[in-house]
């Protein structure tokens, strides 16, 4: 029966429902397993980093600033938005719609919590030496 | 959380990222680059026209016009010439905003008081009193909406009171007309200097593949 068989994978997750006590926490297994996922992304930790710079920013300025696409950028705004990371305003300027993005109070201590964990990590990494 | 990648052009490190933007916001209210030469250039002939002319119409309405030319010139360049890549509004600290706040108290509950006296002591019967009232009651708004740094604060409230002075009639005292087109002179370079850290900000954004917009 192969790893991927459904009743084995039915049978394991059965288990561990049973006994989540028993359990390790993804923490304890390794630190870089409670990374946040959200805040780990490459696009969204850059989305993150700007808007912790500033008050507010638009649209135009998060494009320019991360490099991203626009398509990229507003598909990694929505999900930070869903995790209540930055907040969202509609806005016209003149008659043109805008769009302008500020972290959250939440988004701000997840960054800072991620680049604690990032940096307690980045202490435990010993390259061997064939690779230095 | 050194360096990020994103399979596109932004690569740079995430303290790059945070500082860039600082920067650039920070163009939206406390550095105004050219703004500065502006007041500068402004400060200088406000007060060497009342040097040379002393007061007058002419003077009175010239020194209003180039201090509200200077109000307004900075924020159209904030706007037009710092903001290429899109609006970005500084975040303050808590330090910044006490400063503001400080600064604007402090000039708001002096004019207020100025105002008692004008009003109670019957000054409004003469023209010259409803000069003075008028810069009581508009120069706590405009340091409150439009000067954000102390040099701005100082400057805008010496310009606007030499106009006030000017309008009523009368001459400043020579402490006045001396002090004031020196630190009008400091703010050129200052501002020369702030607008050449936004030219290299500027091509930083343009490299990043931004846009103007």
């Amino acid at each position: 029966m192969s790893a991927s068989d459904p009743t084995e994978a039915d049978a394991i997750e059965e288990a561990d429902e049973q006994e989540p006590a028993e359990r390790n926490t993804d923490a304890e297994i390794h630190p870089a397993m409670a990374l946040d996922r959200v805040v780990h992304e490459p696009a969204r930790l850059a989305i993150l980093a700007v808007l912790s710079g500033a008050e507010e920013v638009d649209f135009a300025f998060l494009l320019a600033a991360t490099g991203l696409t626009k398509g990229n950028l507003s598909r990694q705004t929505s999900k930070l938005e869903e995790a209540g990371y930055i907040a969202i305003r509609k806005y016209f300027r003149g008659k043109i719609p805008a769009t302008a993005y500020r972290i959250t109070p939440t988004g701000r201590a997840a960054l800072a919590r991620y680049a604690g964990q990032i940096a307690a990590i980045g202490h435990h990494i010993q390259p061997s030496p064939e690779d230095v | 959380m050194q360096t990020m990648t994103n399979g596109s052009q932004a690569s740079a490190p995430i303290s790059e990222l945070q500082q860039m933007t600082r920067d650039y916001a920070s163009f939206a209210r406390s550095r105004a680059g050219l703004g500065n030469v502006l007041g500068g250039i402004v400060g200088v002939l406000v007060f060497g026209m009342i040097w040379l002319f002393g007061h007058g119409v002419a003077v009175a309405i010239t020194a209003i016009a180039l201090t509200f030319a200077w109000i307004l010139g900075r924020d159209i360049l904030r706007r037009w010439l710092y903001q290429p890549f899109g609006v970005a509004r500084e975040r303050w600290s808590g330090k910044e905003r006490n400063t503001h706040l400080a600064m604007t108290g402090i000039f708001t509950v002096a004019l207020l008081a100025f105002a008692v006296v004008i009003v109670a002591g019957g000054w409004l019967a003469k023209p010259v009193g409803w000069v003075y009232l008028v810069f009581c009651l508009v120069t706590p708004v405009i340091a409150w909406r439009a000067f954000f740094t102390v040099p701005e604060m100082v400057l805008g409230f010496d310009l606007l009171f030499m106009c006030a002075i000017v309008a009523s009639g009368h001459t400043p005292d020579l402490l006045g007309l001396l002090a004031a087109p020196a630190f009008a002179l400091a703010m050129i370079p200052v501002g020369l200097q702030e607008h050449q850290q936004f030219q290299t900000l500027k091509r930083r954004l343009q490299m990043r593949g931004g846009a103007t917009a």
